[in-house]
């Protein structure tokens, strides 16, 4: 295993070849890149992040600036509770207030980038945007055709038909 | 970099087709399933086939949804459907968003017929319940009441309260309530039972 590095920043590399610098402790929220420093020490180089452009990038920089001091919560520490509420912080609810692409491009980001708390908050949006919409406005909020043949819909109002003794 | 006025600069680049909710990697589709309720999940199911097969495929993530409970434990489960869902979700950080799904259960399954209305969803704590019976006030028929709806009414007849209609207001009864949340909201109904 390399040295611990003590070094107090790194740089990142977008895919569209844009290199942002940011404090190491930020940048760590990320377990990839946390890994990545543990595993190699010192980084001098920018650290190419070959699924993220740079506005997302940005964006995501933006959300661990924010929550650098938060926690770290253990592997699969509470995993049930985490999904029992949909409630998101004020902050996080204005950092998401984003267009529907951006806000799949930072889920992505999240993902690709190992951020778990942030792409919880990407999903517990999304949900939450599904939340009280019927099937139809749902398919308006997603942009989804109604594929169902008249068959599968007959079908589906057979599925919901209330139980007497339910 | 690209010269300034060049046609590069010019020409916006076609950008491949843009992202959606269905074509976002499957993964990503079952972590945002994970945070929906089962009432939730149900309507996503009926919006596309996919969803509904996605969705149904994935017993874990519907067992493990708020307000779920197996119609029938006894039998094999059937996908998904209202016959599931034991109470609607009540989180949430306003007001609005607590009561959303309240709301459109209201929207779709709010329809009363001459048989009355099967399932009513409790104010507060958002249980779904069986609503059989229907009243009528003076002229106004108050379509469809909840068994405990019709406990606070024959309650009123006995119980010391001269303005019914102020006490209602108070409860909005007519948005029907469950047995726990009408006692714990009004204990002193207990006494008149």
């Amino acid at each position: 295993m390399a040295t611990p590095s003590t070094q107090a920043t790194v740089k990142l590399q977008s895919n569209d070849n844009v290199v942002i610098e940011v404090e190491r402790a930020i940048a760590e929220r990320s377990v990839l890149i946390k890994n990545m420093l543990e595993d190699c020490g010192e980084v001098t180089d920018a650290i190419p992040i070959s699924n993220v452009n740079e506005s997302i990038l940005r964006k995501v920089i933006e959300w661990c600036e924010h929550h650098k001091n938060d926690p770290v919560a253990a592997e699969n520490e509470n995993d049930d509770s985490r999904k029992k509420t949909t409630d998101i912080d004020e902050w996080d609810q204005k950092f998401m207030n984003v267009d529907q692409e951006m806000l799949f491009e930072i889920i992505l980001a999240a993902n690709f980038l190992d951020i778990k708390p942030l792409l919880d908050t990407g999903c517990k949006t999304v949900a939450n945007m599904i939340k009280g919409k019927s099937p139809e406005e749902i398919r308006k909020l997603f942009n989804i055709q109604n594929d169902f043949t008249p068959e599968e819909e007959e079908q589906i109002r057979r599925e919901n038909e209330w139980a007497e003794d339910r | 970099m690209t010269p300034k006025g060049s046609l590069e600069e010019t020409i916006p680049t076609i950008q491949p087709s843009s992202l959606q909710f269905l074509t976002l990697p499957t993964e990503i589709r079952l972590e945002v399933f994970t945070h929906c309720s089962a009432f939730t999940l149900l309507h996503l199911s009926h919006s596309s086939s996919q969803l509904y097969y996605e969705i149904n495929k994935h017993a874990s993530i519907i067992n493990r949804s708020y307000g779920y409970c197996h119609s029938d434990p006894t039998k094999h489960r059937n996908k998904l459907n209202i016959n599931d869902i034991a109470r609607l979700e009540t989180a949430g950080s306003s007001e609005e968003q607590s009561l959303k799904e309240w709301q459109l259960f209201r929207r779709l399954y709010y329809v009363p017929n001459a048989n009355g209305l099967d399932w009513a969803a409790c104010r507060f704590c958002c249980r779904l319940f069986p609503a059989q019976n229907f009243i009528f006030l003076g002229l106004d028929v108050y379509t469809v009441i909840a068994p405990c709806y019709r406990k606070l009414l024959e309650a009123y007849m006995r119980w010391n309260t001269p303005d019914r209609f102020a006490v209602e207001e108070t409860l909005e009864v007519v948005e029907f309530l469950c047995d726990s949340c009408l006692y714990e909201e009004f204990p002193g109904l207990m006494a008149v039972e």
